[in-house]
């Protein structure tokens, strides 16, 4: 089975923040991470371009895009802002992506926290108008890439609107507010609803797996073994002194993924630890999670794709090569 | 005045674990970032100077150079691991980035933490030994150097017990400030301004302030994400920034220290603060960058990354002052 090593490119850029959020702190380039609601594409060609055509020289063979607003819809123009790719233009660097030899794999986040590129339509759950704007975007991007082997639908860090949950400093009042998560029940009824419509696409659904930290309540029954979940640690793996591992939820997650037997593709990212990836990667070896449920791994800047992080992009894929080289050699 | 826009660069690396210490982290890709110990040289010159040579187009006009055990002491060769550059070597280096436009500063790191390039002299400190091997090593690389304008002495870090490290030595105050004048009296002959990390101000602020001379250079740190003051008037982090600004208070001219180590933004969000804070004055002579990687292939990416930034950041603090 050849393995999966992937790598997360941001086409749109607003999932985080939205149109009413304070900018974090003043600067002109403060803001380019997870940072301002963006009324023009962030994206920058040149950039992208750059990214895209080194990564089979780090050997990446998947390209999960993250589409969010910097697609033009056919079916909802209105999501697209100034400058957003259209439709030919997409599909023509699908098949140059293609041609490099990476697989493109679309990505929407409908998770309540990521979701704001979805603009008014991220404050309608639970309608019929919602749940119509979902379906028409699923198939719409599943026919762009030409029916996709997998279909990434985010759903990540829902909790951290909770505004019960105890707030770290970066979860305070310059990320969306307004909004509140969605009930358990609510959030796996419309996950299952996301799923089918990706299924009626003929592709698989992949989720981010935090949701488990708290509801790790009855997975098994709800959550189809078909969806692929990626467990996410972005810092630094530190030792105990007596060598052992310390006490994480992620950690916890991971193993509970692992033995319900879900397939895996985790995700590292140099966002706030440079050794992060080979960490994570190394981490999986150390544990025995090594087996045919673990279909690969994913390495994840978080960056918008523009100049100032060109580095940053570029190192998340080389940290990723020197993992595989690592994986590898262990797992001839 | 020019603006000092500095990078700082490892030519050795064994500044945070002895020989005794335990690796770290797990797995054999992972213990490159402040890692182990290595009894060769870490920096590969292939790395080195693709980074040397990308950092005049990122607005650079100054290196600082961790020299640790990556030389070839005339004085103390029993300090440097295999592959350690030659003087010969590291002199041809110093032409070559003058020639770019980039001008060299040595960096010795004294700090009782960061000394296991010391080898076994790290732990005589306070001996007459010590304080020998001290003045053979600033003398020799001042020459190497060419008397350089400045020379950081590091001393960042004393107060961390570590289980990683074979052997903790921590200075107490009055032999930390001795040792600290006795370094600055090797410099003064060669009339070499000293420069030292500033964290120590953090732990004791009325004592720090009352002996530190203002001849010493500052560097503080914080290397998360800025958030500004909170309800109580309190900085985020370690106090790093609440350092800069007492640092600035009391009259000493600063090198703040910037990093992607824990935030990419954080370059540029350090200058947005002093612009905030209204520090950007006369006392501040500029910015260093520190990637905190060994100079080997597998930080090549974040050695360009932290140098990229401060292209930007320089732009963005100079369309704020166009006089600099």
């Amino acid at each position: 089975m050849e393995r999966i090593w992937s790598y997360t490119i941001q086409l749109g850029f607003n999932m985080w923040r939205d149109e009413t959020s304070k900018p974090e702190n003043g600067g002109e380039f403060q803001c380019l991470s997870t940072g301002h609601y963006q009324y023009e594409m962030l994206t920058d060609r040149e950039t992208w371009r750059r990214v895209v055509d080194q990564l089979p020289s780090f050997g990446i063979n998947m390209l999960v895009i993250d589409l969010g607003e910097g697609v033009q819809y056919k079916s909802h123009p209105e999501l697209a802002v100034a400058g957003a790719w259209t439709r030919e233009e997409l599909r023509e660097e699908l098949a140059r992506i293609r041609a490099l030899g990476i697989e493109p794999i679309p990505m929407l986040n409908f998770s309540s926290y990521h979701d704001a590129w979805m603009r008014e339509y991220s404050r309608m759950k639970g309608t019929e108008t919602y749940h119509r704007v979902v379906k028409d975007l699923i198939d719409e991007v599943s026919t762009l890439f030409d029916r996709p082997r997998f279909f990434h639908l985010g759903m990540n860090e829902e909790h951290l609107l909770d505004p019960e949950r105890p707030r770290l400093w970066w979860q305070n009042s310059y990320t969306r507010e307004g909004l509140m998560p969605r009930e358990p029940e609510v959030w796996w009824r419309d996950l299952s609803y996301y799923i089918s419509c990706v299924e009626a696409n003929g592709a698989r659904p992949w989720i981010y797996g935090d949701y488990y930290y708290d509801h790790p309540e009855g997975w098994e029954e709800r959550l189809p073994k078909s969806c692929v979940i990626s467990h996410c640690w972005f810092e630094r793996i530190i030792l105990q002194p007596d060598g052992t591992y310390p006490p994480r939820r992620t950690y916890e997650a991971c193993k509970a993924a692992y033995d319900m037997g879900y397939d895996q593709i985790p995700v590292g990212s140099d966002w706030t630890s440079q050794p992060n990836i080979g960490q994570f990667v190394y981490l999986y070896m150390e544990k025995g999670y090594v087996n045919e449920h673990l279909l690969g791994f994913n390495a994840c800047p978080m960056q918008a794709t523009v100049d100032v992080n060109l580095y940053s992009l570029l190192n998340n894929a080389h940290r990723l090569h020197m993992a595989r080289e690592m994986f590898e050699e262990a797992n001839p | 005045m020019e603006k000092i826009w500095s990078y700082f660069i490892q030519l050795g690396h064994n500044m945070w674990r002895d020989e005794w210490s335990r690796v770290e982290f797990n797995g054999p890709a992972q213990t490159q970032v402040t890692g182990r110990y290595k009894p060769e040289m870490y920096t590969d010159r292939a790395v080195w100077r693709q980074v040397i040579d990308f950092l005049p187009e990122s607005g650079f006009n100054m290196v600082v150079i961790d020299i640790g055990e990556g030389l070839l002491y005339e004085s103390h060769p029993e300090l440097s691991v295999k592959g350690a550059w030659t003087r010969e070597e590291l002199c041809r280096e110093l032409a070559r980035m003058r020639a770019m436009g980039l001008e060299p500063i040595p960096k010795l790191n004294f700090s009782a933490y960061h000394d296991a390039w010391l080898g076994e002299y790290s732990r005589m400190l306070g001996t007459q030994r010590y304080y020998e091997v001290v003045a053979d090593l600033i003398d020799e690389v001042c020459d190497i150097f060419d008397d350089p304008r400045f020379f950081h002495l590091g001393l960042d870090e004393e107060y961390i017990p570590d289980h990683r490290k074979g052997v903790t030595v921590i200075r107490c105050a009055d032999l930390w400030y001795h040792d600290l004048y006795f370094y600055m009296k090797c410099l003064e002959k060669h009339n070499v301004r000293p420069w030292v990390w500033s964290d120590p101000n953090r732990r004791t602020k009325d004592t720090y302030f009352k002996r530190m001379p203002h001849e010493c250079i500052q560097s503080e740190a914080h290397y998360e994400r800025v958030t500004p003051r909170d309800e109580n008037g309190v900085f985020s982090g370690a106090g790093g920034l609440q350092g800069m600004v007492d640092l600035a208070r009391h009259g000493y001219d600063q090198i703040p220290c910037v990093s992607t180590w824990a935030c990419h933004q954080n370059i540029a969000q350090i200058i947005q603060f002093f612009e905030d804070e209204g520090m950007a004055d006369e006392h501040l002579l500029g910015f260093l960058t520190a990637p905190w990687h060994p100079t080997d292939r597998e930080g090549l990416y974040t050695l360009l990354n932290d140098a990229h930034r401060n292209k930007y950041a320089r732009r963005m603090f100079e369309s704020l002052h166009p006089e600099e």
